[in-house]
C-alpha cells in the first residue's frame, strides 16, 4: 500500500496491508481494497462521540495492539497440522465450510455435493478461479463510504464464504459457515450468499474461539442477496471467547416477495457489535428479525438492527431479547425507517430485557421514523427481573435458587430459540448464552 | 410429632398477620384449618413453606424434631413439605413434565435416592395422571399457562401425587372444582394418605370434608387459632357462620 502511505497519516490498524499475503489479487480487487483503506484512513474507527457509538468504545481495538492474522495461519489449517478442533453441532449433518483465523480450511470443512449449479465455495478458491459473481457480489451491498468497519474489512478482503444459488436451487441441507479463531490477531472474515429466484437455503454462520480461547478481533462482513420469491433462514451466531472483540456488518437486501427470516444470537465478548441491516427493496417482502443476546460476566454485546422499508407492501417483525448478568451490559438500538413510497408496510417491533443481576445493565432504543401514512407500526421495549412469585414456586417444589432461575431464564427466550426449528442448536446455544446460570444451576440440581 | 407450632407470629410487610399459632400435626393425620377471609391461611402456609418476604416475628416450627425456619424453600420441599397454591403460577417457557422431573430428581437426590431416566419418570407420570384423572395432553404444556382454574388445582394435586410429600399444605385446592372434579381429587387425596404422611386442608366448605374426613378442624381467625375441634366443627360453622366465634374474647386479635 506504498500509494495509500505517500501523501498522508497512514492509521496503525492498516500497517499490515503490505504483508505478502494480499500480493497477487486480480486488478480489480486490488483497487477495491485501495479505495476501502484510503476511506478508512480517513474515517477511522468509530469514536463513542457519534450517536450510534455511544455506549460502545473500540478504542481497546487499537490500545491492544492487534496485528492483522494474515494468511499464516490460514497455512497451518490447510496441512492440517494445527491443533484447532472443530466440533460441529450434533446430528445437523450440514455442508460445512470452516474458516481458521480468517483463512479456509479444508481438513475442517465438509463441503459435500451441492444441488447443480450451487456454488459453496471459499471467496479466495472462487476469486482464484475469476468466478464473475464474487466480483460482482463483493461490495455490492456492504458500502464501505460511510461505514468505516465495513471499509477495514474490504481492505484487508482475502477469504470467508462465498454461497451462490442459481434460480429454484433448493439446498436441503444446513449450510454451516463457522470462523474459528485460533491465535491473538486480527481477522476480517467475509461472506457473501446471493440466491437467486426461488432459491430457498438454510445458513448457520458462526463465530467461535478455538480451545485456548485466546484474546482476538474478529471484524466481519456478510452481504446477502435474496432474489424475488427467494427464502432464506440465517441463523448467525457470535460466541466469541470472553477475551476478543468482535464488530460486524450484516447487510441483507430483499427482492420481491422475498422472506428473510434471521436468527442473531450474541453471547457478547469483552465488545461485540453487530450492525445488521435490512433493506426491504421490493414489495411484497417479508424479513424476520430474531434476536437473543446476553452478557454475563464482564462482557459487552451491542446490536444495532436497521430495516428499511422502502417499497410498499413489506412487513417486518422483530423481536429482540436479552439477558444479563453478572456486570454484564448490553445495547439495542432498533430503527425502523418507512419511507413515503412504502405504503401499507406492516412493521413490529420489540425488545425485552432480562436483568439477573444489579451490576447488569442495558440501554434499549427503539427508533421509529415513519414517512408514509397507510401503515401499521407499534414498537416496545421492556426491562424486567425474574417473576418472583414463579421462582417460589419452582423452589417450593425443590429446585434450587440457582437451577430455578436458570430454569425461568431459558424460558425467557425460549420462544425465539424453539423457532430455530433446530433442536440441537437451540440447546448448545442455551448454554452459551447462559454460561453462568446454566452452571450453577447444574451445581444445585 | 410430624409438625409441630408453637406461639408462631409473623408479618408481611411489616403488618402482624399470624398472632401466635400453636398446632401440632401427628403422622397419619388430617387437620382442616378454615376461617373467614383474610384470617391469614394462606399465610400459615406461606410462612411453612418459606416463601420470602414473610417474616416470622416470634414462635418456632419444627418439622420431624427439626427447626423447619431455618431451611430454604427448596430444602422443605426436599424434606417432604409440599404447598399446593391458593393461586397456582403460570410459568410460560418451562414444560410441566420438565419441571416436574426436575423437582422430583432434586427431591430424590436429597435423599441419596437414584434419580428417574426419562423412561422411568413417564411411567410414574402416567400412573400419576390416571390416579388423578389428569388429562395427560396438560402435562407437555408450560407450567399452568392457559389451564382453566379447575385444571390449576387438578395440576396441584397432581404434582404432590408424584412428589409424594410427607406434608402436605393444600391452600383451598377444592375452590373451583366443579362437582366431579372435586369427587376425583378428594378420591385421590385420600388414595395417598398413610400412617406416614399429614395434610392439612385450608378449605371454605364443608362439601370437601365429607370426602376427605378430617381428624382435627381447626378455624383460625385474626391471624390466631380462635376454636379447634373434630370434624362436627366444620358442621357447626356451615350451619352458623363464623360470626359466633367472634364474641368469645379469645377470639380478638392480638395486634401489637
Ligand atoms: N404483602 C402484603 N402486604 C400487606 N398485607 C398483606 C400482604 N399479604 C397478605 N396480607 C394480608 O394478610 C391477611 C391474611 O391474608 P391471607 O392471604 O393469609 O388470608 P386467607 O385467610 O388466606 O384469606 P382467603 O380466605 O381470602 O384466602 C390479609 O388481610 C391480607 O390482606
Ligand atoms: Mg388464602
Amino acid at each position: 500500500m506504498t500509494a495509500l502511505a505517500a501523501g498522508k497519516k497512514i492509521d496503525p490498524l492498516l500497517a499490515d496491508l503490505d504483508r505478502d499475503g494480499l500480493a497477487g489479487d486480480p486488478d480489480w480487487l486490488a483497487k477495491l481494497r485501495r479505495r476501502a483503506a484510503a476511506s478508512f484512513d480517513a474515517h477511522g474507527l468509530p469514536t463513542p462521540k457519534q450517536e450510534a457509538w455511544k455506549y460502545t468504545d473500540l478504542s481497546a481495538i487499537r490500545s491492544r495492539g492487534y496485528r492483522w492474522g494474515g494468511i499464516d495461519a490460514g497455512e497451518r489449517a490447510r496441512d492440517g497440522g494445527d491443533s484447532i478442533e472443530h466440533t460441529p453441532f450434533v446430528g445437523l449433518d450440514p455442508i460445512s465450510i470452516v474458516f481458521v483465523d480468517g483463512v479456509f480450511a479444508e481438513r475442517l470443512s465438509d463441503l459435500g455435493v451441492a444441488p447443480r449449479g450451487v456454488r459453496i465455495v471459499s471467496i479466495a478458491d472462487a476469486l482464484s478461479r475469476g468466478e464473475s459473481w464474487v466480483r460482482e457480489g463483493l461490495s455490492a451491498l456492504a458500502h464501505f463510504e460511510d461505514r468505516s468497519l465495513v471499509a477495514l474489512n474490504t481492505a484487508y478482503l482475502r477469504d470467508g464464504a462465498a454461497i451462490y444459488l442459481p434460480e429454484r436451487a433448493v439446498v436441503e441441507r444446513p449450510i454451516h459457515v463457522r470462523f474459528l479463531s485460533s491465535r491473538e490477531a486480527a481477522h476480517h472474515p467475509r461472506m457473501l450468499f446471493c440466491a437467486m429466484k426461488d432459491a430457498e437455503a438454510t445458513l448457520i454462520e458462526d463465530y467461535a474461539p478455538g480451545a485456548d480461547r485466546p484474546a482476538y478481533y474478529n471484524n466481519a462482513v456478510s452481504e446477502l442477496s435474496l432474489g424475488a420469491n427467494a427464502r432464506l433462514r440465517h441463523i448467525r451466531i457470535e460466541n466469541e471467547a470472553s477475551a476478543a472483540h468482535h464488530t460486524a456488518t450484516v447487510q441483507v437486501l430483499q427482492r420481491a416477495h422475498s422472506r428473510y427470516q434471521g436468527f442473531n444470537i450474541s453471547v457478547g465478548a469483552s465488545l461485540a457489535r453487530i450492525d445488521t441491516n435490512v433493506a426491504l427493496n421490493e414489495a411484497g417482502s417479508e424479513a424476520e428479525l430474531w434476536g437473543v443476546y446476553s452478557a454475563f460476566g464482564n462482557r459487552h454485546v451491542d446490536n444495532h438492527t436497521f430495516v428499511d422499508h422502502t417499497e410498499p407492501s413489506c412487513t417486518s417483525r422483530e423481536t429482540y431479547k436479552g439477558i444479563l448478568g453478572e456486570r454484564g451490559r448490553a445495547v439495542f438500538n432498533g430503527r425502523v425507517l418507512v419511507r413515503p413510497d412504502a405504503q401499507k408496510t406492516n412493521a413490529v417491533q420489540r425488545n425485552q430485557n432480562l436483568l439477573l443481576s444489579t451490576d447488569a445493565r442495558v440501554d434499549t432504543k427503539p427508533e421509529l421514523e415513519i414517512y408514509a401514512d397507510d401503515v401499521k407500526c407499534a414498537h416496545g421495549a421492556t426491562v424486567g427481573q425474574l417473576d418472583p412469585a414463579a421462582l417460589f414456586y419452582l423452589r417450593s417444589r425443590g429446585l434450587g435458587v440457582a437451577e430455578a432461575r436458570a430454569v425461568l431464564s431459558r424460558a425467557f427466550v425460549s420462544d425465539v430459540l424453539d423457532r430455530i426449528g433446530q433442536e440441537t442448536i437451540a440447546k448448545s446455544l442455551a448454554l452459551a448464552l447462559m454460561p453462568a446460570v446454566e452452571a450453577n444451576g447444574k451445581e444445585q440440581a | 410429632m410430624l409438625l409441630k407450632i408453637e406461639n408462631l407470629n409473623a408479618s408481611v410487610a411489616g403488618e402482624p398477620i399470624l398472632n401466635g399459632i400453636d398446632l401440632d400435626v401427628g403422622a397419619g393425620q388430617v387437620h382442616a384449618v378454615m376461617g373467614p377471609n383474610g384470617s391469614g391461611k394462606s399465610t400459615l402456609a406461606h410462612v411453612l413453606s418459606g416463601r420470602p418476604g414473610y417474616e416470622v416475628t416470634e414462635g418456632a416450627v419444627t418439622f420431624e424434631g427439626d427447626d423447619l425456619l431455618a431451611l430454604e424453600p427448596e430444602e422443605r420441599a426436599r424434606e417432604g413439605v409440599f404447598l399446593g397454591f391458593q393461586y397456582p403460577v403460570e410459568i410460560p417457557g418451562v414444560n410441566n413434565n420438565y419441571f416436574l422431573k426436575a423437582a422430583l430428581n432434586a427431591i430424590r437426590k436429597h435423599r441419596g435416592e437414584e434419580e428417574l431416566d426419562a423412561f422411568d419418570f413417564i411411567k410414574l407420570m402416567k400412573e400419576r395422571a390416571a390416579l388423578m384423572e389428569l388429562d395427560e395432553s396438560l402435562l407437555s404444556r408450560a407450567v399452568n399457562e392457559g389451564f382453566s382454574g379447575g385444571e390449576k388445582k387438578r395440576n396441584e394435586i397432581f404434582q404432590m401425587a408424584v412428589l409424594d410429600p410427607k406434608l402436605a399444605i393444600l391452600d383451598e385446592t377444592d375452590s373451583g372444582l366443579d362437582i366431579d372434579a372435586l369427587r376425583v381429587v378428594a378420591t385421590g387425596i385420600n388414595k395417598l394418605r398413610r400412617d406416614d404422611n399429614a395434610i392439612i386442608l385450608i378449605t371454605h366448605y364443608q362439601r370437601l370434608l365429607d370426602y376427605v374426613q378430617p381428624d382435627f378442624v381447626h378455624v383460625l381467625s385474626g391471624g390466631r387459632i380462635v376454636k379447634s375441634g373434630d370434624k362436627t366443627l366444620a358442621l357447626d360453622l356451615e350451619k352458623q357462620g363464623y360470626a359466633w366465634l367472634e364474641t368469645s374474647p379469645e377470639a380478638r386479635p392480638v395486634r401489637s
